[in-house]
């Protein structure tokens, strides 16, 4: 299989199989086995948070985490350019935007999903980009919405929060793809029916943006960052793809920024003196449940399962009946973490306490997973009120 | 079918039904400035934002005050100096020198916010625990412009006083009702209590992170790097204060050179005590990293072991079996 050594080589072959795959599905026609729909995996490098990168360290740190037997890193004729070799699959690492890496891939998605997992998993300085339902949605890029693929949980979610026994037949959910071009009407009417509303998350979308002079990109997104290249041409797909970067990147910064508490030093009149002031800054952020009844027994045994979507471990301590405060690990960074869980008023709650060291990814992780396998319609906002991934 | 399991009886942590610590009713005071699920928020409708910790500053009458907090609002053009009190102490002296601090102390000095700094109303008010309310009372009933408000697990009232400034006067007039879900880690440290268990929690889980981020040796400063982001600013040269700095470390490395000498946690973790004269306290990862998943289980579950012992409680861990199967092999395991 060859190999691109440099951006443009990349966006060639990017191309090249873009417009096949295009025409084959314009054609109706299923694509064969080698015309897979290229892909980019949009992937976290939370080293990268505050320390000034340059292409020198990307290579360091990727030179860090290849070092299993049959993984390769190939350094490209480009800065920031990467191609990874894991197994059968070529990721190539665009790290242009140093936190937020583009990883794209031509190989098959079978392969592929193993393969950025794998990576992913395996190391502390790289997290998925976890897509709350309202950035699988086109709106949010200015785009309009082609597809939703849902998932449908008959009885609930798989993740009960109940004590109360459930059938194993009925355990397995149902995946459903709605595509219609007056899809929004469509989800709309799903959406007044409160069985649905509360038990299927949107796991996956297909967004379609016009640009200038009948350009346009349509591409498809699924809730742990893969982006999917649906056409027609690369240029419009990557400012498409970026566009989705960006607007990610911007919500992750601006928690980091809002919301991780830290005492600041307060100027003072009198440096003479030393006055000592101190002033607390940043808030907690809440996670609000919309579907009752939840046992928060169980939902800190989910959320704490070191090997959970979550990926947290920590010391929980019952305060008060139904009521936790827990000193949590982030086990993909590391970072400490504050959490409460919680219920009022028949409602759950979860409460994070992010520092100033931590890495606001763990916010989108918590939230996405939540709405994947808990609450679809489970709210987040910050100690200001501000909803937050709105 | 969920099978709760719990392979260790439950944990009381704080205690809900006797007095508040001055943690906790900081932490509440503090919560309250912020829109947060569970608990109410009638400071942050006000538009409270400050929120000085420990302050310390000359009043016009050139003596020190050292509140607990000041909360302000610059849409109120409102400042409240609060003194918390679990117990039922008070000195006059402290009332007094409350009382004499002027809008334009907290301004030029603190940089409170102001929209208009001549009409900038100064409050003086106690938080107190319901159980020592009488004795309280009986100091600050000859100073009645100070508010004193006393909070139980079930309410927050006025006692005594009324706040300048008629819309959060009025809501705390009429008593707050208080649910048990007090935030815990806006503050998650009192630095004047010797709370071993609180401490262990904030620091023994840094062993995990350590583990993650595959760092196999690593000293006491290593430590502080991840626990001091909650505690105090970068500088550390602020309020809690240096000495607190000081003491802080010297409580964590006791605490991990005991909890390293002791079963479960010795199996995983030991102090290396080949280090040049003069080194910081230093420690190593006996497992090898990445941890394998067994290991990594049980190596958690001696963390958590570690603590309960520092808290004088039993372990909890809650297991859901059917949704995570594997985890049935815990029971029997052995790193």
């Amino acid at each position: 299989m060859a190999v691109a050594r440099s951006r443009e080589e990349f966006i060639e072959m990017f191309s090249d199989r873009i417009s096949k795959a295009n025409q084959q599905l314009k054609q109706g026609k299923r694509l064969d086995l080698e015309q897979n729909l290229p892909k980019t995996y949009l992937v976290e490098a939370h080293r990268f948070r505050e320390r000034e990168p340059n292409h020198t360290r990307v290579l360091k740190l990727l030179r860090a985490l290849l070092r299993a037997p049959r993984q390769v890193l190939l350094e490209t004729k480009d800065e920031f350019f990467f191609a990874v070799k894991l197994d059968n699959v070529i990721l190539y690492i665009d790290a242009l935007e140093t936190r937020f890496w583009l990883a794209h891939t031509l190989d098959r998605t079978v392969d592929t999903d193993s393969a950025v997992e794998s990576l992913v998993r395996g190391n502390p300085d790289l997290d998925s980009a976890w897509l709350p339902a309202t950035y699988l949605r086109g709106e949010k890029y200015g785009a309009v919405n082609e597809r939703l693929g849902v998932r449908f949980d008959p009885v609930g979610t798989r993740l009960s929060l109940t004590s109360t026994p459930i059938p194993v037949e009925l355990q397995r959910p149902t995946s459903i793809e709605v595509e219609a071009p007056d899809i929004d009407y469509i989800w709309g009417v799903l959406l007044q029916d409160d069985k649905i509303r509360r038990r299927m998350p949107i796991v996956r979308s297909i967004v379609r943006r016009e640009f200038d002079e009948g350009c346009y990109a349509r591409i498809g997104l699924r809730y742990d960052g893969k982006i999917t290249a649906r056409g027609p041409t690369y240029p419009e797909y990557i400012r498409l793809v970026t566009t989705v970067r960006a607007t990610y990147a911007h919500s992750i910064r601006q928690i980091e920024e809002c919301y991780a508490l830290r005492l600041a030093e307060v100027s003072t009149s009198e440096p003479g003196d030393s006055p000592t002031v101190a002033e607390l800054r940043g808030a907690p952020i809440s996670i609000e449940f919309a579907r009752p009844p939840i046992d928060t027994d169980i939902l800190v045994s989910w959320l704490l399962y070191p090997n959970g979507p979550c990926r947290l471990w920590g010391y929980a301590e019952r305060v008060a009946p139904g009521y936790y405060s827990i000193e949590a690990v982030d086990m993909h960074s590391g970072n400490p973490l504050g959490i409460e869980v919680g219920v009022q008023e028949d409602s759950a709650f979860v409460r994070l306490y992010l520092t100033e060291c931590s890495c606001a990814n763990i916010v989108a992780r918590l939230f996405t997973n939540i709405q994947q396998h808990v609450d679809p319609c489970a709210k987040i906002y910050g100690g200001d009120g501000a909803e937050l991934f709105w | 079918m969920w099978t709760l399991v719990q392979r260790s009886m439950g944990v009381m942590g704080l205690n809900c039904s006797g007095d508040l610590s001055n943690l906790q009713l900081v932490n509440a005071l503090l919560a309250m400035t912020f829109k947060s699920a569970g608990f109410p928020h009638p400071f942050r409708d006000y538009g409270y934002t400050t929120r000085l910790l420990e302050p310390a500053f000359r009043n016009h009458e050139n003596k020190t005050v050292n509140p607990d907090l000041i909360l302000a609002s610059r849409q109120e053009n409102h400042a409240i100096i609060w003194d918390v009190k679990s117990g039922g102490t008070v000195h006059e002296e402290q009332i007094q020198k409350y009382l004499g601090c002027s809008a334009a102390d907290l301004i030029e000095q603190l940089g409170i916010p102001s929209r208009k700094p001549s009409e900038l109303g100064v409050d003086s008010a106690f938080l107190g625990n319901s159980a020592h309310q009488e004795k309280l009372l009986a100091v600050l009933s000859s100073y009645p412009s100070v508010v004193l408000m006393i909070m139980d697990f079930r309410s927050l009232r006025v006692k005594q006083g009324r706040f300048l400034r008629s819309g959060i006067d009025a809501v705390v007039q009429a008593g707050i009702s208080i649910p048990p879900t007090i935030p815990t880690h806006l503050v998650p440290l009192d630095p004047k209590e010797n709370d071993k268990g609180r401490l262990a929690a904030l620091v023994l889980p840094t062993l995990a992170t350590f583990a993650v981020r595959k760092q196999q040796r690593f000293n006491i400063n290593d430590v502080m790097a991840v626990v001091a982001p909650r505690l105090f600013t970068r500088r550390d040269r602020i309020s809690p204060g240096s000495a607190f700095v000081a003491e802080l470390r010297k409580k964590t490395r006791l605490l991990l050179v005991e909890a390293v000498r002791e079963k479960p946690l010795r199996t995983y973790v030991r102090r290396v005590l080949d280090v040049p004269k003069g080194s910081p306290a230093t420690f190593e990862l006996i497992v090898r990293l990445p941890l394998h998943h067994r290991t990594k289980v049980a190596f958690l579950n001696a963390i958590s072991a570690a603590i309960a012992a520092q808290k004088g409680q039993e372990q909890t861990l809650y297991v859901q079996q059917s949704l995570f199967p594997e985890l049935e092999e815990w029971e029997t395991m052995e790193p």
